[in-house]
């Protein structure tokens, strides 16, 4: 078997699976992902904001 | 005011600016292509202010916007590669699809980004090995506590040959990145080199060497399908 068919070979071993997730719950999930990281990043700035007003 | 790169873009006041987060880039705008310029790039009807400079009617903020029609045409056209990639890596095919929609997610949500990085199917597939790192530390010491059952494997998705999927699982990491990214992913080796930090003729020389580790891994080289007989 040369090189060829290995790589072939697992090619074709995996060339049955399949991601079945729908897009739009990929989406939803990316959505509630960066609300929750710009949560944070306002939470952020706040905490700067509020410790150099007291500096 | 202080501000964080990427995060806060300022209008000018006598702009009458309107604001849509999701959707700042307008929907007059051709998709541009995966390997085609970024989405920032100035060119169409959808313009854009950057720092308080005034380059159009619309603002965005840098990072976030995205092309839904781009992302989608990404995720239809490499969510099957990622997913193989990273089962080469992880056991449970219901874990590993968890990991790469995880990784979708991130991808979507830093979709301005991941759009410019040379191989945005090599980073959903770090992304997503990367998580499993972080949920085997989180989940760690549940599992000392729980009673803990192994993953019943979904059918639809164990159909990677085992004793292959075992062989590959037995390659040092190295050369198991390179066969996922190189083979699964398809990717040229100058990409693969350029992703996993390394030299292009050491992508070929771990190549070479896996696969000479699979022909001679006695399960995974008996286990030939009739087409690969065929072809001998």
């Amino acid at each position: 078997m040369n090189d060829t068919e290995v790589l072939d070979h697992v090619r074709q071993a995996a060339a049955d699976i399949h991601l079945d997730v729908p897009l739009e719950t990929i989406v939803a999930r990316g959505r509630a992902r960066r609300s929750r990281r710009r949560r944070g990043m306002a939470a952020g700035t706040t905490r700067s904001l509020h410790g150099q007003h007291h500096l | 005011m202080p501000t964080r790169r990427g995060a806060l873009i300022v209008a000018e006041a006598s702009t009458p600016a309107t604001f849509d987060a999701t959707r700042a880039v307008g929907a007059a705008d051709p998709p541009p292509g995966l390997g085609g310029p970024p989405a920032d790039a100035g060119s169409g009807p959808a313009h854009i202010l950057s720092r308080g400079k005034q380059v159009g009617p619309l603002m965005r903020i840098q990072g976030v916007v995205h092309d839904d029609a781009d992302f989608a045409a990404f995720y239809e056209q490499s969510r099957d590669a990622c997913l193989r990639a990273v089962r080469v890596s992880v056991t449970d095919p219901q874990t590993a699809e968890d990991l790469v929609a995880e990784a979708f997610a991130r991808a979507w949500a830093r979709w301005g980004q991941v759009r410019r990085h040379p191989a945005p199917r090599a980073w959903v597939v770090r992304t997503a090995l990367n998580a499993r790192v972080s949920r085997w530390r989180r989940l760690r010491r549940e599992v000392e506590w729980a009673d803990h059952e192994p993953p019943v494997a979904d059918d639809a998705n164990a159909r990677f040959d085992d004793d292959l999927l075992a062989a590959l699982r037995r390659l040092p990491a190295r050369q198991r990145e390179v066969v996922a990214l190189r083979v699964l992913l398809d990717l040229d080796t100058e990409t693969t080199a350029r992703v996993l930090g390394i030299a292009p003729g050491t992508v070929t020389a771990h190549l070479s060497r896996a696969v000479a580790a699979l022909r001679c891994d006695p399960p995974a080289a008996s286990n030939q399908t009739p087409t690969m007989e065929a072809t001998r």
